[in-house]
C-alpha cells in the first residue's frame, strides 16, 4: 500500500517547489520582494493548521522551540533573498539551481566544525561541482 | 516543529511591514503569484515530511526531492521563455551533479 506513496509525495515536492520559483519570478517582475514576501507568508500560513502539533507546544524545550523558530527565520530570509535576486533581474532558471547547488556547500563546510562530522570524498567533489556551477551559471554577460 | 518554524518565516515577512517598506498595489496577478508561492512552499514541506515517513530510504528521498530547481528550469523555459546560454547549460549540469553529491 505504502510502497509508492513516498514516490508520489516526492513528485509533489518537485512540482510544488519547482513551480514556486516561476511564481516568485512572476510576482517580483511587478511587485517588490518585500511585498511578495508578505503575500507568500500569508499563503504559507494557510496550510500550517495541518501541522499543528498533537501535543502541547510547550512540551518542547525552550532550546528546541528556539531552533525551530531560527530555522523559520533563515527559511524566510532565504525566500526573501531569492525573490530579491529575481527582482533585480535574475532568471528563475538560473537563480534557483545556483542557490540550491551552493547552500549545501556552507552546511558541508560547517558540519565538521559545528557537528564534528568528517567530510566525505563525494561531498568534496560536490563542493567542486557547486563552485564550478556557480561560475558558469553567473556567466550572463559573456555569451549573452 | 515545522509549525513553530512557520512563525519564524512570518517574522521575516513582518519586518518590512513594520518598517513600512511594503507597497501594496492592485496587481492581482502578481499578488496572487506570491500568495500561491507561499502555499506551494508549505505544501512541498508537508509532502516532504510524508515522503520521509513512507519512504524506506531517506537518502533516496533527499536526492530525488533536491532536484526541484530543475523543475523550475523546465517551467521557466516553458512558461517564461527564459533561455539559459551555453555556459549556463553546462553550469546546470554541474549544479545537478553537485546537488546529488552533496545530498548523498
Amino acid at each position: 500500500m505504502h510502497s509508492l506513496t513516498w514516490l508520489w509525495l516526492s513528485a509533489l515536492v518537485l512540482l510544488s517547489w519547482g513551480a514556486l520559483g516561476v511564481l516568485q519570478k512572476m510576482a517580483t517582475n511587478h511587485i517588490t520582494p518585500q511585498t511578495a514576501m508578505v503575500w507568500a507568508a500569508a499563503g504559507f500560513m494557510l496550510l500550517q493548521p495541518i501541522l499543528f502539533p498533537s501535543g502541547l507546544v510547550f512540551d518542547y524545550s525552550a532550546a528546541n522551540l528556539g531552533w525551530a523558530l531560527l530555522n523559520g527565520i533563515f527559511n524566510g530570509l532565504g525566500f526573501l533573498s531569492l525573490m530579491a535576486a529575481m527582482h533585480k533581474g535574475g532568471k528563475a532558471s538560473i537563480v534557483e539551481p545556483l542557490s540550491a547547488a551552493l547552500y549545501p556547500v556552507l552546511f558541508v563546510l560547517l558540519a565538521p566544525v559545528l557537528l564534528r562530522e568528517t567530510l566525505k570524498p563525494t561531498q568534496a567533489l560536490g563542493i567542486v561541482c557547486a563552485i564550478t556551477s556557480a561560475i558558469l551559471l553567473s556567466a550572463e554577460r559573456q555569451s549573452g | 516543529m515545522q509549525f513553530i518554524s512557520a512563525f519564524g518565516f512570518l517574522l521575516v515577512a513582518l519586518v518590512p511591514v513594520v518598517s513600512r517598506k511594503v507597497q501594496f498595489n492592485k496587481d492581482l496577478r502578481a499578488n496572487g503569484c506570491a500568495l500561491i508561492s507561499g502555499v506551494l512552499l508549505g505544501l512541498g514541506g508537508i509532502a516532504l515530511f510524508g515522503a520521509y515517513r513512507y519512504g524506506e530510504n531517506a537518502s533516496v528521498v533527499t536526492a530525488a526531492t533536491s532536484l526541484y530547481p530543475f523543475v523550475t528550469v523546465i517551467f521557466a523555459v516553458t512558461f517564461l521563455r527564459e533561455k539559459p546560454n551555453k555556459f549556463q547549460l553546462i553550469g546546470l549540469f554541474f549544479a545537478a551533479t553537485a546537488i546529488l553529491l552533496l545530498s548523498l
